[in-house]
């Protein structure tokens, strides 16, 4: 690939991640807070998501500041998959 | 590396900006507006008596129990709003029916209630401020779900450039007092940087707090995860969050039944907290009926002294209500967004800062083409993009003004018995805008930048002329009135007009950017410089 294609593609792959992974982190860190709260529904729902929006900007400065694009990707989706495993294990009436 | 993530940081603000530095300068002066939307309405209804009768509040109620018992005696819900300072300076009354069916619109009305003769009064339908304001979020043709999205999604780029702006600044404090005129890029760098930092906490503010309005719609997973996924589970959700009058609704028993006596309510809450905000009252005429009055200031975290009435419960009183730490601390988020506890002074720097965050948004888009421009050779053709955001800003920045302020003119220009005027004020505004966007293309970017300042001026700086032409409730009547809400709109107008007259008169004295006078600013650039 050319330089120009090789940039289009890095642009083009870390805007997927931020946008698509970004929203899913913010989403799985979300839900994990508001079942590990210890509060009635409402509570922990809405700490969760005025969470979830500043974890949602973090992973989108993250996604452009990562200098390459294995650790970029792995940095959002590690902590994705770990926050949605910690949200099943303390989910309500799970094992947790 | 350090210097790499402040380029990447520095690559982010950039392009959050400039894809969506005119929706968001549409918001900012829009929702902006919305500050003084009571003052607006005020102005564009020169109908209202100068000044207002007094009225006191047990009067005020009776008059609109009798006029809702002649026009609605079968309604669901009864809203009376008495006079009372700066949101509801005139007696309102609303009603809604009961839905016909279930999950149906149910009909609804309003009137004014004038203050000697008790009759409803008619003023020109207008949108008023509360339009302008409602655009902010609403973008005015689209249907509430679409517009959630598109503001969201703008509101979440805002977000990421304010943070990205903050890391790329290192000298955040020196900022605060830097301000280099008339030398080009860095003058436009300065400006921008100075309108950011001097309103940073605002701007970090309304933008976060303007998320968590419509959370519940962005963050909808998070939501379905505890209560469920069908659409009613999660409204339950929603309802708690925008409840202003928890507990549980009572029914309709269908047992006609006299409204209590309403005049020792209203006594018993105006000594608790004061002034009566609002009068609700649902299921009149029926054994189940249920009486709520607001009454006192709203706090920051939009909580009023609320007494409610039902006959199974008699009197309860209300302030620092049952509300959880999370529904209290997302009330304060609100209401700090609204700034509807602000007083004069606050309420001022709410618009001030609001401004600034304009302007901001404006400086860096124009910076943008600044940017690009010194960087081309003297004979080179802009590019297309170049072009277009050069094109889009003055349609923009100085379009929308125009065209908000052709709205205001569409208001004393369109006659008052047509019946569609307030839709029409609307198209008229952004009619105004939709041609003041292609004006740019027709013409060299210099002149279009000053054509549109010089109409800017003349659309403001008249306005106070048409308003003492078309009505008596000119600068003239309210002035010695001490009237000075209304006052205050053209006077805020006429500052506005000489604030455009000023900078298109600058423009034009100003030649246009030669080679020679680039290689100037740079020499000046370089002696300003703070030494390393």
């Amino acid at each position: 690939m050319g330089i120009e294609a090789t940039r289009a593609s890095s642009i083009l792959q870390r805007i997927v991640a931020a946008v698509v992974v970004g929203y899913a982190l913010a989403v799985t860190s979300g839900v994990m807070l508001s079942y590990a709260l210890p509060m009635p529904s409402f509570d922990a729902v809405t700490i969760g998501i005025l969470v979830s929006f500043i974890v949602y900007v973090c992973a989108i400065l993250w996604a452009f500041a990562s200098r390459t694009l294995w650790p970029m990707w792995m940095g959002l989706i590690l902590p994705t998959l770990l926050c949605g495993a910690a949200a099943w294990l303390v989910r309500p009436g799970g094992g947790g | 590396m350090k210097v790499a993530f402040r380029q990447s940081m520095a690559w982010l603000h950039t392009w959050c900006g400039v894809l969506v530095g005119w929706a968001l300068f549409f918001i900012f002066l829009t929702g902006t507006a919305g500050y003084f939307d009571t003052e607006i309405d005020r102005w564009m209804q020169p109908e209202r008596p100068l000044v207002a009768e007094a009225m006191s509040t047990a009067d005020a109620v009776a008059s609109a129990v009798r006029r809702l018992q002649q026009t609605s005696p079968e309604a669901a819900r009864w809203l009376i709003l008495p006079p009372s300072g700066r949101e509801n300076p005139q007696l309102r009354i609303v009603w809604n029916a009961y839905p016909k069916k279930r999950g149906e619109r149910a009909a609804s009305g309003g009137e004014y209630l004038d203050a000697v003769t008790r009759e409803p009064v008619t003023y020109r339908r207008t949108g008023g401020g509360q339009l302008l304001y409602r655009m902010h979020y609403r973008l005015h043709y689209m249907s509430r779900g679409p517009a959630a999205w598109i503001v969201g999604v703008c509101t979440m780029f805002m977000l990421v450039a304010i943070v990205t702006g903050v890391i790329v600044h290192r000298k955040i404090f020196r900022d605060f007092f830097t301000f280099r005129p008339g030398i080009g890029q860095r003058s436009w760098l300065d400006a921008h940087n100075m309108l950011a930092v001097l309103a940073l906490p605002f701007h970090a503010m309304i933008t976060y707090t303007g998320l968590v309005f419509i959370m519940y719609l962005y963050m909808a997973p998070l939501i379905a995860a505890t209560y469920g996924m069908s659409e009613q589970e999660r409204k339950s959700y929603v309802d708690v969050m925008f409840s202003s009058t928890p507990g549980a609704a009572t029914v309709r028993a269908g047992v006609a039944t006299p409204l209590p006596a309403l005049a020792p309510l209203l006594s018993e809450a105006e000594r608790q907290w004061g002034p009566i905000r609002s009068v609700t009252i649902r299921h009149p005429g029926d054994r189940n009926v249920q009486v709520f009055i607001e009454a006192g200031e709203q706090t920051l975290s939009r909580s009023v002294g609320e007494l409610r009435f039902d006959i199974k419960n008699g009197v309860r009183l209300l302030f620092d209500d049952d509300r959880s730490m999370a529904k209290t601390t997302v009330d304060a988020l609100l209401g700090l967004h609204e700034g509807l506890f602000a007083g004069p002074l606050l309420r001022w720097l709410y618009f001030v800062s609001g401004l600034m965050g304009t302007a901001m948004i404006g400086a860096g888009l124009v910076l943008w083409t600044v940017k690009r421009r010194e960087r081309l050779a003297r004979d080179d053709k802009p590019s297309f993009g170049l072009g277009l955001v050069e094109q889009l800003n003055i349609g923009t920045i100085v379009g929308l003004p125009v065209a908000i302020a052709a709205y205001f003119w569409a208001n004393r220009l369109i006659p008052s018995h047509f019946a569609e005027r307030a839709a029409w004020e609307a198209n008229t505004l952004f009619i105004v805008w939709a041609l003041l966007l292609l004006h740019p293309i027709v013409r060299p970017v210099r002149r279009a930048w000053i054509e549109q300042l010089g109409l800017a001026a003349a659309a403001y700086a008249l306005l106070p002329a048409l308003n003492a032409i078309t009505t008596d409730r000119h600068l003239g009547a309210s002035v010695p009135a001490g009237q000075w809400d209304l006052a205050g709109f053209d006077l805020v107008m006429l500052a506005f007009g000489t604030i455009f007259a000023v900078v298109a008169w600058r423009l034009m004295r100003r030649a246009p950017v030669t080679a020679a006078g680039r290689a100037r600013s740079y020499t000046a650039l370089r002696h300003l410089r703070p030494a390393k």
